[in-house]
């Protein structure tokens, strides 16, 4: 990964030993912040490339400093928080973090959170990036619109391709429900939100080899979807 | 109470005299100074000991005095605080009272309170001040009144023999017997007139006109001698009820009971009033009964019955109403009952010819009454002034005169016979007039059938029986006839009196024995305080054909009301009378102004609510009925509060169980996985150089597995709690199965490493309508149960299918197999099959409290060929719930 610089913003020392720890291993420079207040003073002065923030924080609410962090860095976001929190996770995507890590979580979660997020950050979305993609069996060509499994033509239809080709842009990360509702049908209406897994349904019915045990089109049960490129993942 | 023991202490009296203590254990304090008579000094000495207090630092507040501009008394004000008073315009005049709710706003510990027995003016609270102060002795704060002798209710008829003047102004004696101390002021007669007669004295309005006969020497000393009689009496009273308390069987009077029977006649407040001093006198228990016979009374009977009823209420006694076929008999019958011993009756009043034809009543209680006593005592000739007012009832609708029929019929007969004389005789012209003054005495009225009897006597005698024209009667052969003629009219009249009477009587108690029942069925139908309390209201409004609520005290403080709407004023009425537990609003003396009655709902246990009826005033035979119909009611609604308090007790029992077991076994399995998590980390710490790679890496391993696995316990465990605490709140979406599964088996993928996982799900199979993270839950925990109890390395399959309107998930195993326990103990919490440590058995509860949150069924079974399965059900997404997708 080469280096690069990681801010954690994180209250209990034992999370930011443990982060510092497996991140140094990994050639990162690591800065610490254990305040709200704190890791916005350092995102602006450090320019990480990387943020971890934690969503419990003494004095700052979480979702607040993403909103507060997103209006002057661009860096990837990975927020941290407990299982139950589902909604505050969701709040927090859609405030423009990146992704994120349910605690406890071990280290290759985190590495690979990390890697993606570093990948995205060389990569900005907005830039027109890859344009073909292999998911071991499956080459996906996103300039042609055209997908092969074993090398056979797989048929979609547009709202699948849509759908697959916003996944794709965001390889490796979470796209939260209503990220895919405002990228495939420019529109924020909830009540599409099922049609989304009639699609994700059909889709993993079409690519999977298991759709019941899938290993690319991954369901973040409450906030949204991720495709699972990476081997290591 | 018949096999009395004379040793020991009552228990209900000791039991009521408890009670009676602890609810004074929160009430004020009351004092009365009482005097023989206006001009003793009662207020003075009121004064004087206010001072006394004022000096010692606890100065009361003066909520009334009439110092009647006196300077020695108007003296003694100086320095006290004073409640400013009332002013109430009645007619253009500008009355001043007592402000009952300053007072009770100011809360002081002690407060002065002039002349108990003194009438309000119209428009306050209550009609008299005695209520003010009771309402004040309620609310904790203590009271000192004055009062003279001739207020007291049970003296009003001696004081009227003895002085000539009739007190209008009275205190019940049930108030007075509640005062914790009562001051006599005493004056000598001969001071007092000294005093009178140096101008000492102000004379209240109605005693200043009779100043000159009431305050005689000879009238005075009387006066005073009832004031000492009744302090002696009182101080007696007290000396019994302490040493009964203590149990001394030494001085342990007889057991008298004092009975007193009423009628509608106003002479019975004066029996009322006389069986209260006798049964004070004797320190006995007494009752009043009244006695219902099949000779109906009218309207307005009944209710001056009631009004003798609740006098003798208000004077201490226990009432009943007895029903019987005599007078005489019903008070035997109830005397028996309650072993009473002494019975107080009045004297007849009937003029001296009709005794002679008919025992009276008295002469037939005389002779029955075996070994009770009876008092005769004179009725009140200015029966007037001492009887109690009725309340009024709806006013009996005007009939016809009841000579019109008997007048009318005669001269039909008359007519109808002398159109028919020429061909018949005259045995047979008599029939004709039995056969009328039949006629009209199964009309049903008494005095019809006499008047008929005497009217055809005269007439057959008058125009058909010669010498004609002429009362004279010739021949000695038509006695008879004149005889049968009148007797066969009268007992057929008298018969068919009593008959309908009887009828009447019987189809009352029927009716009123109906709605009871009625309303009884109606209530056992209905489970829980709310579904209660409506069905009575609504019931209650249909057999009165009146608009009721019923408001019932809740814990949070405000009553919760049910049936029709009230308005604020009687909300403020209901408040009171919950708080009073006495009825108020129309009709009775507290907040008379109200539009509807309020009647508290007594159950045993206390006061359990109001009723409030609206509409027009009922009438005696409505009250009776409703008053039956609230005691149902009240005994229903406590019963009920029993039963949830019961309900509460067992639910907080089972949850302190439940968090026994909980603290139990969740100390133990948090333990577990923490031992081998220290353990393994210790080792590694301590002696990592030592150990070989392999070893190093199997401590890794166990470190990582047991801190997943606590990590699954602590996620049971939470949602165990939020199902537990009601806070379980589904979000349903039609979800397709392969997700479900797919997301589980991701979120175990660890747990399961090295296990095959054989997975069926049809791509055909409809969606379910399920909670995406509740379900994950239910299927982790299905599998972590799987891979425990299986050896490692076998595999476990998770299949779904559709069996019409549900899917059917099964997770399978290829170990042992169930223990041999029924399918649904699995699912208790803490269960936890046969190894020790292996979890705390949360897992299966929670799993079939979601899987039953979603409507479905989960249960377990062996698989045929080998291992344990369990299957649940989810309902199936209709084609409704799920967009259709797109064909490719």
């Amino acid at each position: 990964m080469g280096t690069f610089r990681v801010l954690v913003i994180e209250d209990e020392a034992p999370i930011r030993r443990f982060l510092r720890a497996s991140l140094e291993s990994q050639g990162a420079q690591v800065i610490e912040a254990t305040t709200g207040a704190q890791g916005l003073a350092l995102a602006g002065t450090d320019a990480p490339d990387v943020i971890l923030l934690d969503l419990g924080l003494p004095d700052i609410d979480g979702i607040e400093v993403v909103r507060r962090l997103r209006a002057f860095v661009a860096s990837p976001i990975i927020i941290i928080s407990a299982r139950g929190q589902e909604a505050d996770k969701v709040a927090g995507l859609d405030a423009g973090a990146d992704d994120y890590l349910t605690k406890p979580f071990g280290v290759r979660e985190l590495l690979a959170r990390v890697r993606v997020a570093l990948r995205h950050r060389t990569r900005p979305a907005e830039a027109p990036g890859v344009s073909a993609i292999d998911l071991g069996r499956i080459h996906i060509d996103l300039d042609a619109r055209r997908i092969s499994r074993d090398g056979a033509e797989v048929k979609l239809t547009p709202n699948e391709w849509k759908l697959l080709a916003a996944l794709v842009k965001h390889a490796g990360k979470v796209v939260t429900q209503k990220q895919l509702l405002k990228e495939v049908w420019g529109t924020t209406r909830s009540s599409q939100e099922h049609s989304i897994r009639v699609y994700m349904h059909q889709l993993r019915q079409k690519l999977e080899d298991n759709p019941a045990d899938p290993r690319f089109l991954i369901t973040e049960p409450w906030v949204g979807y991720r495709l699972v490129f990476d081997s290591e993942q | 109470m018949s096999e009395h023991d004379p040793s020991r202490p009552d228990p209900d009296a000791l039991l009521a005299r408890i009670s009676a203590e602890e609810s004074r254990a929160h009430r004020g304090r009351l004092q009365v100074y009482l005097g023989m008579c206006p001009g003793v000094g009662k207020t003075f000495a009121m004064l004087e000991s206010a001072q006394e207090d004022r000096r010692a630092g606890r100065a009361p507040l003066v909520g009334i005095v009439e110092t009647h501009r006196r300077a020695e008394t108007e003296a003694l004000l100086h320095g006290l605080d004073v409640l400013p008073r009332r002013t109430v315009e009645h007619r253009g005049v500008t009355l001043t009272e007592f402000d009952l709710d300053a007072a009770l706003a100011a809360k002081p510990p002690v407060v002065l309170v002039d002349e108990f027995a003194h009438t309000n003016a119209p428009g306050s609270r209550h009609g008299k001040r005695w209520q003010d102060v009771r309402e004040l002795l309620n609310a904790g704060i203590d009271v000192r009144t004055t009062l003279n002798i001739q207020h007291v209710e049970s003296l009003n008829d001696v004081v009227a023999q003895i002085t000539g003047v009739r007190m209008r102004e009275t205190v019940p004696d049930s108030v007075l017997d509640e005062a914790d101390e009562v001051v006599l002021v005493d004056l000598p007669p001969e001071e007092l007139r000294e005093r009178l007669e140096a101008g000492k004295v102000y004379l209240g309005e109605q005693a200043a006109r009779a100043a000159d006969g009431f305050f005689r020497p000879a009238n005075l000393t009387a006066l005073r001698e009832l004031a000492l009689r009744f302090v002696a009496g009182r101080v007696g009273r007290q000396v019994r009820f302490h040493r009964e308390a203590a149990g001394s069987a030494a001085i342990w009077p007889t057991q008298e009971r004092v009975l007193v029977a009423v009628g509608p006649a106003p002479s019975s407040a004066t029996l009322v009033r006389a069986a209260k001093r006798l049964a004070a006198m004797l320190g006995a228990e007494w009752f009043a009964i009244s006695v219902e016979t099949p000779r109906a009374l009218d309207a307005a009977g009944r209710e001056r019955v009631m009004a003798h009823l609740r006098l003798a209420e208000s004077l201490g006694a226990r009432t009943a109403t007895a029903a019987a076929d005599t007078v005489p008999e019903g008070i035997l019958d109830f005397a028996r009952r309650e072993n009473v011993t002494k019975l107080v009756v009045g004297k007849p009043v009937l003029p001296r010819w009709r005794q002679l034809l008919r025992p009276s009543p008295v002469d037939e209680l005389v002779r029955n009454s075996g070994d009770i006593d009876v008092y005769v005592i004179r009725g009140d000739a200015e029966a007037g002034a001492g009887a109690v007012p009725a309340a009024p009832g709806r006013p009996i609708p005007r009939k016809r005169s009841w000579m019109f029929v008997p007048v009318v019929g005669v001269a039909l007969t008359v007519v109808v016979a002398k159109a028919l004389d020429p061909v018949i005789e005259l045995p047979d012209v008599a029939m004709i007039f039995v056969l009328a003054g039949a006629c009209v005495a199964l009309l049903g009225s008494r005095r019809a059938a006499l008047l008929m009897a005497v009217l055809s006597f005269f007439c057959f005698n008058f125009f058909f029986v010669p010498p004609l024209h002429t009362l004279y009667v010739a021949g000695t052969e038509y006695l008879i006839t004149f005889a049968v003629l009148f007797l066969v009219t009268a007992i057929l009249g008298e018969l068919t009196v009593r008959l309908r009477e009887r009828q009447l009587l019987a189809k009352r108690s029927a009716e009123r024995t109906a709605a009871v029942y009625r309303l009884s069925t109606l209530l056992a139908q209905r489970r829980g305080r709310d579904a209660l309390a409506r069905a009575a209201a609504a019931e209650l409004s249909k057999d009165l054909a009146a608009p009721v609520a019923l408001s019932l005290r809740a814990s949070e403080g405000t009553p919760v009301h049910f049936g029709a709407a009230l308005g604020d004023k009687e909300h403020a009425v209901v408040n009171w009378v919950l708080d009073n537990r006495l009825p108020a609003g129309r009709g009775t003396s507290t907040l008379a102004s109200s539009t509807m009655l309020h009647l508290p709902l007594a159950g045993p246990r206390g006061i359990v609510g109001v009723a409030s009826i609206g509409g027009d005033p009922l009438g005696p035979e409505e009250t009776e009925l409703l008053h039956a119909l609230l005691r149902h009611v009240a005994l229903v609604l406590s019963v009920e509060a029993l039963e949830e308090q019961h309900r509460i007790v067992a639910r907080e029992a089972e949850t302190e169980r439940l968090r026994n077991s909980i603290l139990s076994a969740v100390s133990h399995d948090l333990r577990t996985p923490l031992a081998s998590i220290l353990g393994s980390a210790s080792s590694l710490q301590e002696q990592g150089e030592l150990l070989s790679e392999v070893t190093r890496r199997e401590l890794l391993g166990t470190i990582t597995e047991e801190a997943d696995r606590l990590n699954r316990l602590i996620a049971n465990l939470l949602e165990m709690t939020r199902i537990e605490g009601g806070a379980l709140r589904l979000e349903l979406v039609p979800l397709p199965v392969e997700e479900l599964v797919g997301t589980s088996l991701h979120a175990m993928r660890r747990a399961m490493a090295g296990r095959s996982v054989r997975t069926s799900v049809p791509p055909s199979l409809p969606f379910v309508l399920a909670d995406e993270l509740l379900l994950q839950q239910v299927l982790v925990n299905l599998l972590e149960n799987a891979c425990k109890h299986t050896p490692a390395g076998t595999a476990i399959h998770l299949s779904a299918e559709q069996a019409g309107e549900v899917v059917i998930l099964t997770v399978g195993d290829e170990g042992p197999g169930l223990p041999d326990v029924p399918s649904e103990q699995l699912f208790e919490r803490f269960y936890r099959g046969d190894r020790v440590g292996t979890g705390v058995g949360l897992g299966l509860a929670i799993c079939k409290s979601i899987v039953a949150a979603h409507g479905g069924r989960i249960d377990a079974r062996n698989r045929p060929d080998g291992g344990a399965e369990f299957r649940f059900t989810l309902p199936a997404a209709s084609g409704a719930d799920v967009p259709s997708g797109e064909e490719a």
